[in-house]
């Protein structure tokens, strides 16, 4: 016997895979997939006018991408797919960015949305990253922009790296950390020997 | 039973002393002004831009238009209009190379360092200067010059130590006085006591007086300058030689000591 649930899910996950298979074309340098945990539970939303397909919601999905030598994966509690909008609402998010199969970034917040078109993903609503060597990156807000291949924080930008502390409005960067660039009032601290 | 006392009484003490023992706690370095910061992993350098730029430590204070700073050994070069400023000390330049850990300061490119003193300010100028900001020690290269009231010293090298007051110049040094000019191959000048000490082919002219010796002490307050170890005073045709020669340079006066001997020509 089949729980109502999960005769849902193969409806969802088809839509899904026509939805993003058909921005492809559109993003060839981003590669997403869309598939939910063997676990998932979702429900229809219903369609809103003039779009394909309708909107749907997901529980314990992941997305993923890639561009160039950069992978990532999004791991969320629930995704809403609006493919009038063309985009994916995620919350309770963990982004992780891998570099030539090696993790150099984890990002988590309570928001992101994920744009079909051009492969972005912007985390919001208090955005914490994680890097190689104690890197660290707190900020309002944190958009992944797949064609430059980079993240650009904003809002309350504090950046960790060993003993100094930077704040500022903006920042700037590749996704290991490495080549990072903040502007705005920026104030460092620098603590123990310098 | 007395030794078990001992031990845990010598173990308290090393708890409690401890803390005392344990190293001061080192300020933090902070960083403000900057509008634009890299940061680059391969070179590990910072780079900010401001209006300016400043950095802060303890009574260190660091102001440029660019710094360049490598976290890894804590140093930062600033340029562009760079003022350092350090208790007593102000210095401009236009780069520096801050050693942050080491509280040491190199200038480069028409340097200008003011002590602040009760009795006047000092200024050292030259090309390039390397402080000592804990030691609070000067030293001047590069055409350095000191200005301290209505005397100036000029020299190839030139140290100032203001915790002592003192000047040394040293190399073709030269002591311009109100009374005259003071030259010698090194000069060591007592701020706070108006005294200086010139060593090694001394020469003092003084409108028409010249007066050449192994060494002289001068006293600036009272215009007095002492040659020893062997002077000869010259004045037109006149030579008078001595082993010391005293030098009143404002009344204009000399009394020769230590078998002296005068031949004047006649004009």
């Amino acid at each position: 016997m089949t729980s109502p649930a999960a005769a849902v899910v193969p409806v969802l996950v088809t839509a899904a895979v026509m939805f993003f298979g058909g921005c492809r074309a559109a993003t060839p340098a981003v590669a997403p997939t869309l598939a939910p945990a063997p676990t998932a539970s979702a429900t229809v939303v219903p369609a809103s006018p003039g779009s394909a397909l309708p909107p749907a919601a997901l529980e314990e999905a992941r997305i993923s991408g890639a561009a160039g030598d950069v992978r990532w994966d999004l791991a969320a509690s629930s995704v809403e797919v609006n493919a009038a909008e063309g985009q994916a609402t995620l919350t309770a998010v963990t982004a992780r960015f891998y570099e030539r199969g090696a993790l150099v970034l984890t990002l988590s917040a309570p928001r992101a949305v994920y744009r079909t078109a051009s492969g972005d993903v912007v985390l919001s609503g208090g955005v914490r990253a994680r890097g190689a060597q104690g890197r660290a990156l707190d900020a309002a807000r944190v958009e992944w922009v797949a064609g430059r291949r980079l993240i650009i924080a904003t809002g309350s930008v504090r950046y960790v790296q060993e003993q100094m502390t930077v704040h500022a409005d903006r920042l700037e960067s590749d996704v290991a950390l490495r080549k990072t660039r903040l502007t705005g009032r920026i104030r460092v601290t620098v603590r123990g020997e310098p | 039973m007395i030794r078990r006392a001992a031990l845990l009484l010598g173990g308290l003490v090393l708890l409690t002393a401890a803390p005392l023992l344990a190293a001061p706690a080192q300020p933090p370095v902070e960083i403000t002004g900057a509008t634009y910061a890299e940061f680059d992993a391969r070179t590990d350098t910072w780079l900010l831009r401001g209006h300016p730029v400043v950095i802060a430590r303890g009574a260190t204070r660091i102001e440029a238009a660019e710094v360049r700073y490598r976290a890894a050994d804590g140093v930062a070069v600033a340029t562009g209009n760079v003022t350092v400023r350090h208790e007593t000390l102000r210095l401009r330049a236009s780069a520096v190379e801050g050693r942050l850990r080491e509280e040491r300061v190199i200038a480069t490119g028409r340097v200008e360092a003011l002590v602040h003193r009760p009795d006047g300010d000092a200024t050292v100028s030259a090309e390039r200067v390397e402080a000592d900001l804990r030691r609070r020690h000067l030293v001047a290269t590069g055409q350095p010059a000191l200005a301290h009231r209505e005397f100036s010293l000029h020299a190839t090298r030139l140290e100032y130590e203001d915790a002592a007051q003192v000047a040394t110049a040293e190399g073709r040094a030269e002591l311009q006085m109100p009374e005259g000019r003071l030259e010698a191959g090194r000069i060591r000048a007592r701020l706070a006591e108006e005294r200086a000490e010139a060593r090694d082919g001394v020469r003092l002219v003084s409108e028409d007086l010249t007066v050449e010796s192994p060494q002289v002490d001068v006293d600036q307050a009272r215009g007095v300058a002492v040659f020893s170890g062997g002077a000869t005073a010259r004045r037109g045709g006149d030579v008078l030689v001595a082993a010391q020669i005293t030098v009143d340079l404002r009344a204009r006066r000399a009394v020769a000591t230590g078998t002296p001997r005068l031949v004047v020509t006649p004009p």
